[in-house]
């Protein structure tokens, strides 16, 4: 009689090229709105009444999601990964972890775009945190309109996150980290904001992740930048 | 559950290359603008049609002005024009046709309107941006907003504070004016592209897209309140001021519709290929065909023509009617089959092995 170990996935088998053009129509399935989706699909536990809370906009091979899943195990959380073998391995992982342990039911991955469809799954301020963790430098100037972070997109960002809501953003390189900053805090709506020590997610934000660890191995730097989500000083 | 999806895109540009005539309501409902090819025209709700300008005329040392100049875009307010061409061009021009100024536009322009709160010129673009102008110098640009894909429509909501981007995406976006960071909003129910808004009433808009369907949308609580399938793909949608009535028209028919519930009330042939359609004063709408002015009368019990006596000088050429935006291929997904063919097969390899291993030892 043979005892089954849970076999999580290796990551060689779903290694993929690091950049996916953001603005063309891959197939992606998402909601027409927010109200249709069916995040029961995602979570096993989820009620009709609960929110999503967390979001990890380009996930990756899922780090940062399946730690902070176990560090607030109250709230519902998710990333968003465009590339297929990497959010597969993302969802094969969590299928054994929650084999393993059921708390990691709170956490979970969609293939999605996350440039085009946040409005789709998550209504207006409804995220507490969002993660920008690594983003995709795209050096080329014909190539920033593939950055996760632009003026445009920001009123994105700010219109899913509460006010108060924050978001964390981490890059190993320097140019990106400063044009991060700059547009976040000439973004009306965002000002550069320090954590104090309660908050679990901002001591998590380096060395979780795959992208992280690399950075560390390689005794590179990274640098992180929060902001919070503030009320617009225009609207009467 | 309602998901959508969506299939392999063979990218292709977009070609969003307007009519080669245009037909705009003047604000104040004292007739209309007639653009033919780069010549702008008026004709007021009584009296003969004369020639106002001819634009497109790009000036000397300005570099970025490439394509065919005619007129793709015309907005109007009491202290002039303005008009925006295919070759980028923006002009401003007083009501006796002298340009005021003129500015070069980043990107071919989708939708030109002027804004009721401050009077500053909204241009709408291809690459998904909008921005606004100073009127009557252009200068002063400012950026409002951006959307990832296309912005097909723009209008701004008659109070002045709220504009409205329909995309490409299937979305619709309203946001704050002139803190236009601010998003109010996402009018979210196509599920195809968005290609025309218009205001109904005075928090109700209405939208057309490329799923076939007319949606008729409350702001304030940015839901639906009706929607209708229609049964072809509808190039303009036009709001009839000051009547609860709205006006479809494809290249060969006009058809008239309730804004209140969306129920058919009237379908008419038109002669000719339909480009342009625009109403202005109450119960009147003028028609842009291929090679003629139609002036209709509408009302309840349906719409009479009269065509319009064109003024001398008048060369149609070759207009052009708009095609259409491409829609999103719903086919299959080629490359995750074979990834997931490729993944199962590996799992049935590897879990043979580890049982042939166990029956050896």
């Amino acid at each position: 009689m043979m005892a089954v170990a849970v076999k999580h996935p290796k990551k060689r088998h779903y290694r993929q090229r690091a950049h996916s053009n953001p603005l063309s129509d891959h197939s992606f399935e998402y909601p027409v709105s927010p109200d249709t989706m069916d995040w029961s699909v995602i979570y096993p536990n989820f009620k009709p009444e609960d929110r999503v809370r967390f979001c990890d906009v380009g996930c990756g091979y899922g780090g940062l999601v399946v730690t902070l899943s176990t560090l607030y195990p109250d709230k519902f959380m998710v990333g968003f990964e465009i590339r297929v073998k990497v959010s597969d391995y993302v969802n094969d992982r969590f299928k054994a972890l929650r084999l393993e342990n059921p708390v990691y039911g709170n956490a979970g991955v969609i293939r999605t775009n996350a440039m085009k469809y946040l409005p789709n799954f998550f209504r207006k301020g409804q995220l507490e945190k969002l993660f920008i963790l690594y983003p995709d430098p795209h050096f080329k100037r014909c190539k920033h309109k593939w950055r996760i972070v632009s003026e445009g997109l920001l009123a994105e960002y700010a219109y899913v996150l509460a006010e108060g809501g924050l978001v964390y953003t981490v890059s190993d390189v320097k140019e990106v980290h400063d044009w991060m900053v700059k547009h976040f805090t000439e973004f009306p709506l965002f000002e550069r904001y320090t954590p104090g020590p309660e908050d679990k997610a901002a001591q998590a934000l380096i060395g979780t992740t795959e992208e992280g660890k690399k950075v560390i191995r390689n005794n590179g730097e990274s640098w992180t930048a929060i902001f919070r989500r503030v009320t617009d000083p225009q609207q009467q | 559950v309602s998901t959508q999806s969506t299939g392999q895109h063979y990218f292709k540009r977009i070609n969003l290359r307007h009519a080669m005539a245009l037909v705009h309501a003047i604000h104040d409902g004292s007739g209309y603008l007639i653009a033919i090819g780069r010549e702008l025209y008026k004709l007021p709700s009584s009296g003969a049609m004369e020639k106002v300008a001819s634009c497109g005329e790009v000036p000397p040392g300005v570099s970025d002005c490439e394509g065919e100049a005619f007129i793709s875009g015309i907005a109007t307010c009491k202290e002039g024009i303005v008009t925006c061409s295919n070759n980028k061009l923006l002009e401003s021009w007083t009501w006796q046709g002298t340009r005021t100024a003129n500015a070069v536009a980043v990107k071919r322009p989708t939708a030109l309107r002027i804004s009721p709160s401050d009077g500053r010129v909204v241009v709408s673009d291809k690459a998904g941006d909008a921005y606004s102008f100073s009127l009557p110098s252009l200068d002063d640009r400012r950026y409002l907003l951006g959307h990832v894909s296309v912005i097909m429509d723009c209008i701004l909501t008659r109070d002045g504070r709220y504009i409205v981007t329909a995309d490409r995406d299937e979305k619709v976006r309203v946001s704050h004016y002139p803190n236009c960071y601010n998003v109010h909003s996402y009018l979210l129910g196509h599920t195809e592209f968005v290609h025309r808004v218009v205001q109904t009433g005075n928090t109700t808009l209405a939208t057309i897209g490329g799923d076939e369907r007319l949606i008729l949308w409350d702001l304030q609580s940015s839901t639906v309140t009706a929607t209708i399938k229609l049964d072809q793909l509808f190039s303009t949608l036009t709001a009839l001021p000051s009547t609860h009535f709205l006006l479809l028209s494809s290249p060969t028919t006009l058809s008239l519709l309730s804004a209140k519930d969306l129920s058919h009330l009237h379908t008419v042939p038109v002669e000719g290929t339909i480009v342009s359609v625009a109403s202005g004063d109450v119960g009147e709408i003028v028609v842009l065909t291929k090679e003629s002015i139609l002036r209709y009368s509408v009302s309840p019990d349906g719409l009479t023509c009269t065509p319009v006596e064109v003024c001398e000088g008048v060369v149609w050429g070759d207009v052009r009617v708009s095609s259409q935006p491409e829609r999103k291929k719903p086919a299959g997904n080629k490359g995750f089959e074979a990834y997931y063919e490729r993944k199962r097969k590996r799992i049935e390899d590897e879990t043979a092995k580890a049982e042939a291993k166990v029956c050896v030892s």
